[in-house]
């Protein structure tokens, strides 16, 4: 396989196809860049031109684009606090507040590299794990998935803050919004009343950015002032790289954690962020900086989110199954390229799926270099007062929310969402578990409707869930002792 | 790379670095120049849009871009056609849109897939569109095949009804694959459905975990991914859907010769032709979940719909064209005009007593609400 894998090293380089990973690469930054934009947007600009091209040509564009999402959309988490993408939510709660302190270098140097090292790990677990990864997926049965939804909800107990009450409460508002539109395993819409619009639900780059961006943008209009609250921008590049050095195995914790959740399909790539994050605040002893500014808090959803793509490959690749929305458009591409993903991608397929393996290191690597570039003049974004930005960001927001779905709802969700969003911020709600509750919940319905109707209640007895559930129960308890903790320290 | 193709990445980068700010750009290179006497010229120099209610990547999208890819230098002296997607409702938005929205100028024509017919068929809410409205420009019906695991210990689809649990897993009642359940109330077959799958990846997924223990894929998943299984000795295919040919009836699967139609099965089973209530609720669900379809609108200009039918005429003769055209969507016929609604007759022109049939079986069976 190292011979292949060689052979295909000397594909990927080839001048003529280079220049078209080097073009997926800009795309995914632009992409990445803009907040609202995800891997959807970037494989739907590039589809229409990828039938009757070179097929390695066009993987590498493909993939290209879309392993350096991830690394772009830390600009707008850091500097602006709103999420770039989905997959880097969970970078704004503690990059944004590094940017108001004038620490914007810190935090993205720091973000930039433990992504190149989380991309870097996911290709080579791919390339690793591809030939054995097949019985690995086929173990999680349904009632396996279902846990580990559980387990994922579980986390939201170390997120919630100095409010457990508010936290559970947040998690179940955003099952609620996701019980708007078709149900699974039925033909019935829920709460959609005579709108078409509400029949899909609504979309999670919407979510996201009503959640995140819009109250913060309120806030610096109504304050207006900069993002940062110091007038210079301090501390070096060179300390971020130092700093993920520095947590090293908290890089590769994340990296794991990223590749894993992001190879069980039905789980989504959308949360890893949010879980590795919530695995970064429970080895880390002193909690207290957390929301503040901490850099773990950054170094851990940055390597995982990269990570991820190499994870949600795995089945794209074996099994023909995407895991986002972004792997469902690039196997599109491979159809029209006439490459049918299933086991043959390890047989007749394989130079095919090294390539793949290849790009992805390649373009992190390109990636991370042009976004380190990149960052010394868009970090300035952060020194302008927000009566000079917002109307612009406003807008550029206003059209990737209605890039999802091209309706006018969109449009009005954004502003809805938006609107709530700084209710809760302005009452001190976490909103971070709002996310949560809205991504977990259909998986945990379909899975558990499945279980049910499958294994009646037999399911219980399963050994694998009950580990998971007793690692849930222990996850949710050590969330309810921090804050104990922190809460007799503050009274004290 | 050959000096042709060279030239041609050469093209594309030029225009991608064009698009690449995020404007959604047209590129069709129109290379073989076809016989194009009998066209009116409707679409020289023009851009045809396949409006396309899903986002960009599922089977039905893949189909209209190779449409899209393909047919231009058959329609036209540097025409071009460009996918537009507009994802809502399962499709039912989009088809909204271009019935009560888009212009019968004859620059639009719509894709049609099951997401759209199926609520159309049981009319759902929400529905404004009625497909006999248009005007049929070409279509493909494309086949699927039933299969078990082989530990069940089955190898002939008779001895199906000796199976003590049959267990099928499916997204929905009312999805895609409703045409297996379709088969199931036609052979009047006892087994047990599990809804809530994400898609019929999932569904396939849980045949190999043990979860299920019998399903339907069709061709372009079954090739690539049910074969191997087939050939490790884990799952033997039973039959196939069948396909419909360009005069309405059901004939074997070309991709699948060797194995036998629903009908088939059925006539051995119960020694008679399938007939009645059933066999039409079958055909309807079947050419509902199998045929995708592009529409005119029928005010539009009478040349672009002439030119159109004409296109797929003149390509559908064309080797090269059918050569491509079975790498990417399987051995199946290009049905144009006429024959492409004749296909879809048996949906568009069901009984009502078929589909109350249909919901009620489905009621009693699933608890379902069609």
């Amino acid at each position: 396989m190292f011979e292949a894998a060689l052979e295909a090293l000397s594909i990927v380089l080839d001048p003529s196809r280079l220049v078209f990973m080097l073009l997926g690469v800009s795309v995914g930054l632009i992409v990445g860049i803009l907040p609202g934009l995800g891997g959807v947007v970037g494989m739907s600009l590039l589809l229409p031109f990828v039938y009757g091209m070179d097929t390695y040509a066009a993987i590498a564009m493909l993939i290209g684009m879309a392993a350096v999402i991830a690394t772009a959309d830390t600009f707008p988490s850091v500097l602006i606090g709103v999420p770039g993408s989905a997959g880097s939510q969970a970078t704004v709660l503690d990059g944004y507040p590094l940017a108001q302190q004038g620490r914007a270098g810190l935090a993205l140097s720091a973000a930039f590299s433990a992504s190149l090292i989380g991309g870097l790990i996911g290709a080579l677990v791919l390339f690793l794990i591809l030939p054995v990864a097949r019985p690995v997926i086929l173990s999680f049965k349904s009632p396996h998935l279902f846990m580990l939804t559980v387990l994922g909800l579980c986390v939201v107990g170390l997120l919630a803050g100095k409010y457990p009450f508010r936290g559970i409460l947040a998690t179940l508002f955003g099952i609620l919004i996701a019980m708007l539109g078709s149900a699974p395993a039925s033909v019935t819409f829920r709460f959609v009343g005579d709108s078409t619009y509400l029949m899909d639900g609504v979309p999670l780059a919407i979510l996201a950015m009503g959640l995140f961006a819009v109250p913060e943008i309120i806030d610096l209009l109504a304050e207006n002032r900069a993002v940062s609250k110091v007038k210079t921008l301090s501390e070096g590049w060179k300390s971020g790289i130092k700093a993920t050095f520095t947590h090293r195995w908290l890089v590769l914790r994340s990296s794991a954690l990223g590749v894993a959740v992001g190879a069980i399909p039905g789980l989504g790539g959308s949360v890893v962020d949010w879980l590795s994050y919530g695995q970064a605040m429970h080895t880390t002893k002193d909690k207290s900086r957390f929301g503040q500014g901490e850099i773990r808090g950054v170094i851990a959803p940055e390597s995982s989110n990269n990570a991820k793509e190499g994870g949600a490959l795995i089945p794209t690749l074996l099994f023909g199954i995407p895991g986002s929305g972004t792997t469902a458009v690039l196997l599109g591409g491979l159809i029209l390229l006439g490459i049918q993903p299933g086991p043959s991608m390890l047989t007749s397929n394989l130079p095919v799926t090294l390539t793949v393996v290849w790009t992805l290191a390649l373009a992190n690597v390109v990636g991370a270099l042009a976004c380190f570039l990149l960052s010394r003049p868009i970090a300035r974004l952060s020194m302008i007062p927000a009566s000079k930005f917002a109307p612009f960001l406003i807008i550029v927001m206003m059209v990737g929310a209605y890039q999802n779905t091209r309706q006018w709802g969109d449009l009005v969700a954004f502003i809805v969402i938006g609107l709530v969003g700084w209710l809760f911020k302005t009452y001190d709600w976490p909103r971070a578990p709002v996310l949560i509750g809205f991504v977990l919940a259909p998986s945990i319905e379909r899975y558990l409707t499945i279980s049910a109707s499958r294994y009646g209640w037999s399911w219980l007895a399963d050994p694998i869930v009950i580990v998971i559930g007793l690692v849930s129960i222990a996850i949710l308890f050590a969330g309810a002792r921090v804050k104990g903790k922190s809460q007799t320290r503050e009274a004290s | 790379m050959n000096n042709d193709a060279r030239l041609r990445t050469g093209r594309l980068a030029a225009i991608l670095l064009a698009a690449a700010g995020l404007s959604l750009g047209v590129a069709t290179t129109a290379t073989a120049q076809a016989e194009q006497a009998e066209l009116n010229g409707f679409y020289d120099d023009e851009t045809l849009e396949i409006l396309t209610p899903w986002s960009p990547g599922g089977g039905a999208d893949t189909w209209g871009r190779f449409v899209a890819a393909t047919l231009p230098p058959y329609l036209g002296d540097d025409a071009s056609i460009q996918v537009v997607n507009r994802p809502g409702a399962g499709g039912v938005q989009g088809t909204n849109e271009f019935e009560l929205r888009t212009a019968s100028d004859g620059y639009t024509v719509l894709l049609q897939s099951a997401g759209q017919v199926f609520p159309f068929m049981y009319g759902s809410q929400g529905v404004r569109y009625d497909f006999r409205h248009y005007a049929p420009i070409a279509a493909m019906a494309q086949g699927g095949v039933v299969y078990a695991r082989s530990d069940l210990g089955i190898e002939d689809p008779q001895q199906l009804w000796e199976a003590d649990n049959l267990i099928y897993g499916e997204v929905s009642p009312q999805a895609i694959g409703s045409t297996a359940l379709a088969a199931f109330v036609l052979l009047d077959l006892p087994h047990q459905a599990i809804f809530g799958y994400q898609s019929r990846g999932p569904a396939r997924l849980a045949l190999e975990q043990g979860e299920t223990n019998i399903d339907f894929q069709t061709t372009s998943a079954y090739t690539s991914n049910v074969q191997p299984l087939v050939d490790e000795g884990i799952a033997v295919p039973l039959f196939s859907m069948g396909v419909i040919n360009t005069k309405g009836e059901l004939v074997r699967d070309p991709a699948f010769p060797e194995l036998p139609t629903v009908a088939e099965v059925y006539e051995k089973r119960y020694g008679k032709k399938p007939s009645g209530l059933a066999w039409d609720a079958y055909r309807a669900v079947l050419s509902a979940g199998s045929i995708k379809m592009l529409w005119a609108k029928k005010d539009a200009p009478e040349a672009s719909i002439e030119d159109l039918r004409q296109a797929f005429r003149t390509a559908r003769q064309d080797p090269e064209f059918i050569a491509e055209s079975e790498a990417t969507n399987g051995p199946y016929e290009w049905l144009v005009g006429e024959e492409a609604y004749t296909a879809m007759s048996s949906t568009l022109d069901v009984s009502e007593e078929a589909l109350d049939f249909l919901r009620k079986t489905f009621r009693e069976r699933y608890d379902a609400n069609l």
